[in-house]
């Protein structure tokens, strides 16, 4: 992986003002990845939007992780039959 | 510009201690928040109108005036103003929703502002003050195609604040699909990084083909006498005209499949969904003496 794919973590909490375990907590949840190379741990650049939105929903909204997963997969859900009811439409087009 | 009840955009009374204050704000924001509602602008405007009853209610000096001045904000303004020459502070700019990060802002078409507090905020208590760095807003925007641009790779040129973004858009993208920019949104504040740009297509309806997916569906209009004895006929694909065998005895409504001259799928060049094509048998209008003893002929030999 290139190196300009991830960013170092202790970097990133620092930058951010976020605690390394939050994100550790947030990776046990499955919901971002952590990679390790020489002992060093770090962030996937593609994840960023992701910590961000997790951080912003732990920090600002006080929900904890186990509330995050759950939301996340409630918007997954969302975001799924929004894309459904789109076909629909489109499918339903075809016969106006 | 009308004044603005803080204590009714939260639902508490003007008794409201700090605790119920900070209550009733999470609680709306967690409902209300731009993460938890993506592309709901209803939403979006709700949150930053609460925000600002919370930016005025949890703030013991913002809270005393706002209290003090109520509907008569006017005068509020002049005490602002009386009070920043007194101290020598100018108004600042920046993300005004600086309690709130990363936000998504949800803006018209091809509008770019950042978030804004109501005029009424600006007028009493000017922009606003934080030194802590926060990410600027994300900006949201719709990009308008065509089908036909859509089923094509091609680049196209955003001005976002003054600035030119050339992006290039794969063929096959769907309509609603979003695509982000980093670091292309607000500015962040206080020294804070760039929000991101996040670019929703919207595809407009063709008058040929219909969509649904990587399929593409065409009704053509099919002479009765080609679809008794059979023939050709000419069949709009994007790529131009083709032509098609029509069996005989080709019944109204009939569906074929033309397999791999439908929409280009996103991002696997060379691969294509497949185009429907559905027969409209035309009954002949206007008909002869002649043309009606023929049917009438033939009518008698069943």
């Amino acid at each position: 992986m290139p190196d300009e794919e991830i960013i170092l973590l202790e970097t990133y909490c620092s930058y951010n003002q976020v605690e390394p375990a939050f994100l550790e907590t947030l990776e046990s949840h499955g919901l971002i990845v952590i990679s390790y190379r020489n002992n060093q741990r770090f962030i996937l650049i593609e994840d960023l939007h992701l910590v961000e939105m997790y951080s912003r929903l732990y920090y600002e909204l006080s929900i904890n992780v186990p509330g995050i997963d759950a939301l996340n997969n409630m918007l997954e859900k969302i975001r799924a039959l929004k894309q459904e009811t789109e076909n629909l439409k489109a499918r339903l087009r075809i016969y106006e | 510009m009308p004044f603005t009840d803080y204590y009714k955009t939260l639902g508490i009374p003007k008794t409201a201690t700090d605790e119920d204050i900070k209550k009733a704000y999470r609680k709306l924001a967690r409902k209300l928040h731009p993460d938890l509602n993506p592309n709901d602008k209803e939403a979006n405007k709700k949150f930053q109108q609460i925000n600002e009853a919370n930016e005025v209610l949890s703030d013991p000096e913002k809270r005393k005036k706002y209290d003090q001045y109520g509907e008569d904000w006017e005068k509020a303004g002049q005490y602002e103003k009386a009070n920043q020459s007194g101290t020598g502070q100018g108004r600042r700019t920046g993300n005004p929703f600086s309690n709130f990060s990363g936000g998504q802002e949800f803006e018209g078409d091809q509008e770019f502002n950042g978030g804004k507090y109501s005029d009424f905020f600006e007028q009493m208590f000017g922009s606003g003050s934080r030194n802590t760095k926060f990410k600027g807003g994300d900006y949201q925007a719709e990009l308008n195609l065509s089908l036909r641009d859509a089923a094509k790779t091609h680049s196209q040129t955003l001005t976002v604040n003054a600035q030119n973004i050339r992006i290039t858009i794969p063929a096959g993208v769907e309509n609603g699909q979003v695509i982000r920019l980093k670091n292309h949104g607000a500015p962040g504040a206080n020294g804070g990084p760039q929000g991101d740009l996040y670019i929703t297509f919207v595809i407009s309806p063709d008058t040929v083909f219909k969509r649904s997916g990587n399929d593409l569906y065409v009704i053509i209009q099919l002479p009765l006498y080609t679809a008794v004895l059979g023939g050709e006929v000419l069949v709009d694909t994007l790529d131009g005209k083709i032509k098609l065998k029509v069996n005989p005895e080709t019944q109204n409504g009939l569906k074929t499949r033309l397999k791999g001259k439908g929409f280009p799928i996103y991002k696997k060049e060379g691969q294509f969904g497949d185009l429907f094509v559905t027969y409209n048998v035309l009954i002949p209008q206007n008909l002869s003496q002649q043309e009606k003893d023929l049917f009438t002929e033939l009518s008698k030999m069943k």
